[in-house]
């Protein structure tokens, strides 16, 4: 069997965060690793959609929360899936390490918002790290 | 002064469909357009449980912007039983408009920017047939 990693992310509206997260998710399935990857949408899988409920099951599972509500871990707890979820990287929490960073609302604003060059570098190094991960998920699971 | 009275719009928010991340910008023009007939909705807040996203929207009319075949917004909802007043299917607005193809899921583009705000003026028909409907 091919494995992949399913990624999921923060789909939520309150905080800014939640587009940090979606971005940060994109920049690893499209750019980084988009053939090593799934992507596990949230409202999916929590409205039961057989593919997302799939690779839940499946795959190991990387979560990307944007703030401490956790609704994706809930998610996948009440899917009965929590045992895959492999990493958690909480945004809301990783940027309190970089008090430098200038976080506006109008990032809600757009799927793909111009950002400041210092949220562009955070952005990265988050997404290089979930790239690890990754990497090494599949070469546990090859061996 | 009376409360203005808020509709909650709810997108789907989903990641895989690029008409989906066209349905979340709608949802936040909306709300910033319109902050006194608006509120969001956090649809994946509400899946998970959290109390305070259900009590928000208990008792509003709620709009769903739904971004696939899925309909996960009706489906979550109807598992909270939430009623839905109105939605709005995005592939449907993306019909009456061919030529404002969004660009990428990651990325809707000014197209994508353009077909979000033909929903937002559908948001705002829904309202005033409402409030028409109301006076009658």
């Amino acid at each position: 069997m091919v494995i992949k990693v399913g990624i999921s992310a923060c789909t939520g509206f309150d905080y800014p965060e939640a587009s940090i997260t979606r971005i940060i998710a994109y920049k690893v399935l499209e750019e980084l690793r988009p053939d090593e990857t799934v992507l596990i949408c949230l409202p999916a899988l929590a409205a039961d959609v057989e593919e997302d409920i799939e690779f839940g099951e499946k795959y190991p599972v990387i979560v990307i929360e944007g703030c401490n509500k956790i609704c994706c871990t809930k998610i996948f707890e009440e899917k009965k899936l929590a045992h895959n979820i492999k990493y958690v990287y909480n945004i809301h929490e990783l940027i309190k390490e970089y008090p430098d960073l200038q976080i506006s609302s109008s990032l809600l604003l757009t799927s793909k918002p111009q950002v400041s060059s210092n949220l562009e570098k955070f952005m990265d190094k988050i997404a290089k790290k979930i790239v690890q991960d990754i990497d090494q998920l599949i070469k546990e699971a090859n061996k | 002064m009376p409360e203005h009275k808020k509709f909650v719009v709810i997108a789907c928010t989903g990641m895989g469909k690029i008409l989906a991340s066209v349905g979340r910008v709608a949802a936040f023009l909306a709300q910033e357009r319109d902050p006194n007939k608006f509120i969001l909705g956090n649809l994946p807040a509400i899946a998970a449980g959290i109390e305070n996203a259900k009590s928000e929207i208990e008792g509003k009319d709620i709009i769903t912007l739904t971004g696939c075949k899925e309909k996960c917004p009706e489906k979550i909802l109807r598992r909270f039983s939430i009623p839905i007043l109105a939605d709005i299917m995005i592939s449907e607005v993306y019909r009456e408009n061919k030529t404002l193809k969004p660009k990428s899921r990651s990325d809707i583009g000014n197209t994508g920017l353009q077909l979000a705000e033909k929903i937002v003026e559908k948001l705002q028909k829904i309202i005033i047939i409402q409030k028409e409907e109301k006076c009658d």
